[in-house]
């Protein structure tokens, strides 16, 4: 099979923009009219459970797509390794943090986030240049290399756990069983992807560089797979069940099914070692209750 | 078994890495242990690895002879400075591609999955989505060459090696010196593969 050619930067689905001076620009450029029209029409969230593309997608978007799809053919091989990682570009300190605030609000599941960070007071750090984005300790730590779409999306995937943590509801591994503290933990790693899938295709529709998104369209196909199964035989087995209803018990069934085997079956790994969180989270265990001496 | 006086500085170390894996490294919950890299005559790159949070964590410094200590993880940049001065001899061409598997662990995006595969039986599958599946079903019936090649070149060695770079398949090409400079390039083979993703 003929390698098919391919540009050299990572893909990333549309130009970078952030959204603080996207919008900014904007109102320079339109004035105030047109740019008051430009934001009621852009995309939000309305209802509970995930929103498909479908509900979101503009011409513009799919435009995009064929032209980065045929700039796709033009080269050959690429300078480098592709071995290092994504590199969103655009704004620093108070610029970044205020462009992912902002892109938080434009999303149900956003504004949960935003609600969260505020009610714990939890310090974020947005440009952080360690590994990857994480939860410690009651403090967010957003990586530096995220685009400022995929810095929202991860924010809502770390204020879960930072909510969790600050509810004193955290697994435990010195108090738990073995088993239940990896159900625990994988339960609050599960909730926190929902999130993520949720607030996803308003955020990608803002216009908003998501370099770096770890939402794949293809877990996303996988979320509404099941999603949509489960509410076909839902309304199939009881047509009076509300909207709302068919929605929250999609979420549920979901969220402890098909996403909760994601951190099982090999789809989600461990960076260090490539090992499913169901063993990484058995191995903490174990090293807490080792034997003295072994 | 290295020997303690040669380990380097654990507060540079931590300097290095940054908060929070920095007091981690000083608390003495993250472990920093020695990575040998073939042609480097001695230890300069060094793993630090702390796997008590909700997701492990490892980076890779590199110890310059003055003490200084800096990350290579995600930079290519500081591993080429830190081989210029503390200088290797590739002496064959296995040992050529021995050094360029360990120069891409080493720098390879701390949240980026990257393995070499010399058959497309290694490689570890999970369950896609309908287009993921495609591309897979796609890959296995007309399946590309992705045995690694070496071969010597009157500048050093070319090193060919077909990389899992997250969802992806690609084959890269290595032409390195001697010394261990490496020039490289590569071509994606397939994409959107339902292959692990790195959390």
């Amino acid at each position: 099979m003929e390698p098919s050619p391919r540009h050299a930067a990572v893909p990333t689905a549309r130009p970078v923009h952030d959204a603080a001076s996207e919008m900014l620009a904007l109102q320079q450029r339109v004035g105030n009219r047109a740019f008051t029209h430009a934001i009621t029409v852009a995309p939000v969230q309305r209802h509970e459970g995930p929103t498909s593309n479908a509900e979101v997608a503009s011409p513009e978007a799919a435009e995009a797509a064929d032209v980065d799809a045929a700039a796709a053919t033009e080269a050959d091989a690429a300078p480098g390794t592709g071995t290092t990682g994504p590199a969103g570009k655009g704004l620093n300190g108070d610029a970044r943090k205020k462009a992912v605030e902002d892109t938080l609000r434009g999303s149900a599941t956003g504004m949960w986030t935003m609600g969260i960070i505020t009610k714990w007071s939890i310090p974020v750090d947005y440009e952080f240049a360690g590994q990857g984005s994480f939860h410690q300790d009651g403090k967010i730590f957003i990586n530096k290399a995220l685009g400022v779409g995929a810095a929202a999306i991860v924010m809502m995937h770390e204020a879960q756990h930072a909510d969790t943590f600050k509810s004193g509801k955290g697994a435990d591994r010195t108090k738990l069983s073995r088993a239940d503290y990896i159900t625990q933990k994988i339960a609050d790693e599960a909730e926190a992807v929902v999130r993520q899938i949720e607030g996803l295709a308003v955020t990608s529709n803002l216009g908003v560089d998501m370099t770096g998104n770890p939402i794949t369209s293809g877990l996303k196909d996988r979320y509404l797979k099941a999603f949509y199964l489960k509410r076909d035989e839902l309304t199939a087995a009881n047509p009076r069940m509300s909207t709302a209803e068919v929605n929250a018990a999609c979420r549920l069934s979901t969220r402890d099914g098909e996403v909760t085997k994601w951190f099982h079956d090999g789809t989600f790994v461990t960076s260090t070692d490539n090992n499913s969180y169901a063993v990484f989270y058995g191995k903490q265990w174990d090293d807490v209750h080792k034997a003295p001496g072994t | 078994m290295t020997a303690p006086e040669l380990r380097p500085d654990a507060t540079a170390v931590a300097m290095a890495v940054g908060e929070p894996l920095g007091s981690r490294i000083l608390d003495g919950a993250a472990v920093v242990a020695p990575v040998a890299v073939p042609g480097l005559a001695d230890i300069a790159v060094w793993s630090v690895t702390d796997e008590h949070g909700d997701h492990p964590m490892r980076l890779y410094v590199g110890v310059w002879p003055d003490g200084a200590v800096r990350t290579l993880s995600a930079d290519q940049e500081a591993w080429a400075e830190l081989v210029a001065v503390v200088g290797v001899h590739l002496s064959g061409p296995e040992e050529a591609r021995a050094y360029v598997e360990a120069f891409l662990e080493v720098t390879r995006g701390a949240m980026v999955l990257v393995r070499p595969v010399t058959s497309l039986a290694e490689l570890s599958w999970r369950p896609g989505s309908t287009d993921e599946e495609a591309a897979k079903e796609s890959l296995l019936a007309d399946p590309p060459d992705v045995a690694p090649a070496v071969q010597v070149t009157p500048s050093g060695f070319r090193v060919e090696l077909t990389l899992v770079v997250d969802q992806r398949l690609q084959r890269n090409l290595f032409d390195v010196t001697p010394e261990g400079t490496i020039t490289s390039s590569y071509r994606v083979l397939v994409d959107e593969l339902p292959l692990p993703i790195v959390r």
